[in-house]
């Protein structure tokens, strides 16, 4: 059924755009399709916002899918050793900040953006715009896609770590040593996404 | 067992053929009147209906067999015949058969059945009965037997090259009703048909189908209202005459005609024509067309420079709102107003296409519009559904994927109990 859905939008947006190329190329306008006329001509009000609505979106995908698997590795496991309850809660709390990175960064971003003029009166002025746009949105790309997969990670290693803190207790301050290095891969997001958003 | 397969297909495509020979039958009308009635039967035949070939043999021998002494049979034959060719009417309501017309009031017997399959075959079986088959090729110069019980089958000839059906039916109806009454004449009783041996098919309308072709380049009529500029190298087109908007004061633009001028240098072609307005007496408008140093391979249409005041001195320079553009082999056009604006004056068309470095200006190439098909609102609008479109799968597959660990569930049974150890 997965697969099938899945098909179904790869194959009609295939069969959409190989249409539309063909159209153009065998009626000799093959350079009306223009990648550089799209990225001219499109508002960078629409690369700022999706850039800013990826950022939390996907940090807080990757968030939540963490947290659910170690959820639920600590609730199953919590079930015959409660004593685990309290000290995998840093497991989620590693998961949870990187949502709060993905947020910081939207917020920062924002701060930014400002609705201002858009008719090209200046070519410096109007560069100086598109550039900013485009830093918002591959600021806003870089820290969501870096922390939705930050998130997935922590989520996998707190699960084991619930799993075999339940089995064996001593086996659980090492392993979060993992969680710790898998954690500062999300840090190392926020630090490039802010720093491409300074040299606006 | 592919040849038995084989087998099979061959005597499928027999039966499919068979079937279709069936219902390829030509139905033909027939059309018959005798010369003198018969004693006593009178025979009439049904309207509507499909006569087959053994039906119509049986009503016709029925029909001979009411005369006392055979008659002398004579069978017309056209190539193609149809009810419709009986019913055609011209303009006056003639028919297509004045003199058959004339002859039926005359005779006897008169019978006409729309649809008979094959009747030429059904009329060969008067042989058995003792009719003599002849085949007439000359109908001026055919000579009536002494002796009757025979079938003389004229084949009437075929059309003249350039004549339509209803003078091509005239034509033979005269022949039949000249032949008929020869026969009448010579020979006591004559019993005529007039068939066909295919169905024609129904005539279109007498009068040509006219092809309307748009000539772009016809010397416009002198009230026409649209623009063409037209010299070796560059089309023009407009289609209401353009508009000169100076200071607020409107003014609509007339082409004079034979003034249109070019000149080709190695970075523009131009086109200069001059115009008449209703206050002045003629003001020059150069279009400057020039190939693109940037992007080899494109034109732009930069300016357009209009010459008034006294002697033509002051220029203006006017330039279009928004960029015309296009590769050379294509033209641009647009819709809506291209409008080309100076400071204070501004110089309208409507419906303007333009085309220049063309090798022969005989039609414009195809158009490159200024009303976009797809406008970058569009674009941007298709690229951020596909990302939530995207989400929103993904989002879907991961709620598909959710197991619940129902494998021991058992609705029936009894809850464990878990005892807490610490």
């Amino acid at each position: 059924m997965r697969t099938k859905i899945a098909s179904i939008y790869i194959g009609f947006f295939t069969i959409l755009v190989t249409g539309i190329i063909l159209f153009y190329l065998l009626t000799g306008r093959g350079e009306a399709l223009s990648i550089a006329w799209f990225l001219e001509e499109t508002s960078p009000y629409m690369w700022a916002s999706t850039g800013i609505g990826l950022c939390v979106g996907l940090s807080v995908v990757g968030a939540a899918v963490g947290i659910y698997t170690t959820g639920a590795s600590i609730i199953g496991g919590g079930v015959r050793a409660p004593r685990i309850k309290t000290k995998n809660l840093i497991s989620v709390i590693f998961c949870e900040a990187v949502a709060i990175y993905g947020l910081i960064t939207a917020i920062v971003l924002s701060g930014t953006t400002a609705l201002e003029e858009t008719e090209v009166t200046n070519e410096l002025i109007h560069s100086r715009k598109m550039m900013a746009a485009y830093v918002t949105f591959g600021a806003g790309l870089c820290v969501g896609l870096v922390d939705l997969f930050c998130g997935l990670c922590v989520g996998s290693v707190g699960s084991g770590a619930a799993i075999s803190d339940a089995a064996n207790s001593s086996l659980f301050v090492k392993i979060l040593i993992i969680e710790i290095f898998a954690s500062a891969i999300g840090l190392f997001g926020l630090i490039v996404g802010v720093y491409m958003t300074s040299r606006i | 067992m592919a040849a038995i397969r084989m087998s099979f297909e061959i005597v499928l495509c027999c039966f499919v053929a068979l079937c279709g020979c069936s219902y390829g039958a030509e139905f033909v009308p027939v059309f018959m009147w005798e010369s003198s009635k018969p004693t006593y039967l009178q025979i009439t035949s049904p309207a509507l209906k499909k006569y087959s070939t053994d039906d119509f043999a049986d009503f016709f021998v029925n029909k001979l067999s009411s005369f006392g002494k055979k008659p002398l049979v004579l069978v017309f034959t056209e190539e193609n015949l149809s009810v419709e060719d009986f019913s055609w009417q011209d303009v006056a309501e003639n028919s297509a058969f004045p003199h058959l017309e004339g002859v039926t009031a005359t005779a006897a017997n008169v019978d006409f059945i729309p649809s008979v399959e094959s009747p030429l075959r059904a009329l060969r079986r008067l042989e058995k009965l003792g009719y003599q088959w002849e085949t007439v090729r000359h109908p001026d110069k055919m000579k009536f037997p002494e002796h009757i019980g025979v079938v003389m089958v004229l084949k009437l000839e075929d059309a003249r090259g350039d004549e339509d059906r209803p003078d091509y039916l005239r034509r033979h109806d005269s022949v039949i009703s000249s032949v008929y009454s020869r026969a009448v004449s010579q020979v006591g009783n004559v019993v005529a048909v007039y068939t066909g041996r295919h169905s024609s098919w129904i005539e279109p309308e007498n009068e040509p189908v006219v092809h309307r072709v748009r000539r772009l380049l016809v010397n416009p009529a002198p009230n026409a209202t649209h623009m063409l500029l037209k010299t070796d190298n560059i089309l023009i087109y407009a289609s209401d005459k353009p508009l000169l908007n100076e200071a607020g004061d409107k003014k609509v633009l007339m082409l004079l005609p034979d003034t249109i001028t070019n000149k080709t240098t190695a970075t523009y072609q131009s086109l200069t024509a001059k115009f008449s307005t209703s206050t002045t007496n003629y003001i020059r408008l150069q279009f400057f067309f020039y190939n693109s140093t940037s992007s080899p391979g494109y034109w732009s249409l930069e300016n357009i420079t209009y010459m008034h005041g006294a002697g033509n001195t002051t220029v203006t320079v006017l330039r279009p709102e928004s960029s015309i553009v296009a590769p050379v082999m294509f033209s641009y056009h647009c819709s809506s107003n291209t409008v080309f604006k100076a400071v204070n004056s501004s110089l309208t068309f409507e419906n303007f296409q333009v085309q220049p470095y063309m090798e022969k200006p005989t039609t414009f190439g195809d158009a490159y519009n200024c009303e976009l098909f797809f406008t970058p609102p569009i674009w941007s609008g298709l690229f951020v559904t596909s990302i939530l479109a995207l989400i929103m799968i993904w989002g879907l597959i991961m709620i598909m994927d959710i197991r619940t660990m129902d494998q021991f569930d058992d609705p029936k049974g009894k809850t464990i109990t878990i005892s807490v150890s610490e």
